[in-house]
């Protein structure tokens, strides 16, 4: 099964899928003009591959900043990893966000209230990651 | 009190538009303190620079951000082909006219439709400031040329 690998750039997150790692990120701002081009290789893998993942996976998302465009992408990822998961995958969602950050709270919190998805936050912050489940 | 912290006017790039955010950061830590109230803002001018990357049909933009009384007004101009104004201008009278709760459920319909336009917008900008903001936004646009429409694009926040 091929990798995943897209370096991070200023405007678009760095992607690291890796099968034999079990985890699965998506790092740094998602503000690229044309979020739907961008993703596009990224929901082909997810969808050609998922359902073929062994064991428990970790989808690991560290976005600090991200446009609308890129949120809308981010919804149907997660979509296709709600729907596998309904098939038999286990992949589990862990959302890394800065203690302080009410927005993106809030924006995890409804896009897991609107997919029906558990999602768990990793609180981070200067003293430390603490985990809150969801 | 009218202080204009940041404008901007020439063409808009993927790599401008990434500076003009990070520039936008550093100047608001130095003008407020709360964290969430820096990234809705940032936010709302990402959105803006976003539509205006996406539909300026020719030219630059001019892009403005100022603190008038106590609100921080953002502000960009571009010109833009008679369909993309007329969609823009339409858009923000519809969100003006919705409620908070007709605009929450705006948002949501947009974001589960799995569809982005032919230029890559997804149609969330607008509805996304209006949802952060709670405020009016205002689109107008002026013919520039034949095929061509001066479009401007304003949002005005609360400092808190």
């Amino acid at each position: 099964m091929q990798a995943l690998i897209i370096p991070a750039s200023s405007n678009t997150p760095g992607i690291w899928f890796e099968p034999g790692s079990a985890t699965f990120e998506l790092t740094g701002n998602s503000i690229p003009e044309n979020a739907s081009e961008f993703y596009q290789p990224v929901m082909g893998w997810l969808a050609n591959h998922l359902h073929l993942l062994d064991g428990e996976q970790i989808l690991r998302i560290k976005l600090s900043y991200f446009n609308s465009t890129s949120l809308k992408a981010l919804y149907m990822m997660l979509k296709l990893v709600k729907d596998a998961n309904a098939m038999g995958s286990n992949m589990r969602v862990e959302w890394h966000i800065e203690e302080d950050d009410e927005l993106l709270m809030e924006t995890q919190a409804m896009l897991s209230e609107m997919l029906g998805m558990p999602m768990e936050v990793i609180a981070c912050g200067d003293r430390g990651a603490k985990r809150e489940a969801i | 009190m009218n202080q204009n912290l940041i404008q901007y006017e020439g063409r808009l790039s993927s790599e401008i538009r990434v500076q003009l955010i990070d520039l936008l950061n550093v100047v608001s830590l130095a003008n407020m303190g709360k964290r969430t109230d820096l990234k809705k803002l940032c936010g709302i001018a990402l959105e803006l620079l976003d539509n205006a990357q996406r539909y300026c049909s020719s030219g630059g933009v001019n892009f403005e951000w100022r603190i008038d009384g106590t609100q921080l007004v953002v502000s960009i101009t571009n010109n833009a082909v008679r369909e993309d104004a007329e969609r823009l201008v339409q858009t923000v009278n519809d969100i003006n006219n919705m409620s908070a709760e007709q605009v929450t459920e705006a948002f949501r319909a947009q974001l589960t439709n799995e569809e982005f336009g032919a230029k890559g917008g997804a149609g969330l900008g607008m509805l996304q400031i209006a949802k952060k903001t709670g405020s009016r936004l205002l689109a107008t646009a002026e013919p520039a040329s034949a095929n061509e429409y001066l479009c401007t694009s304003q949002v005005a926040a609360n400092l808190a």
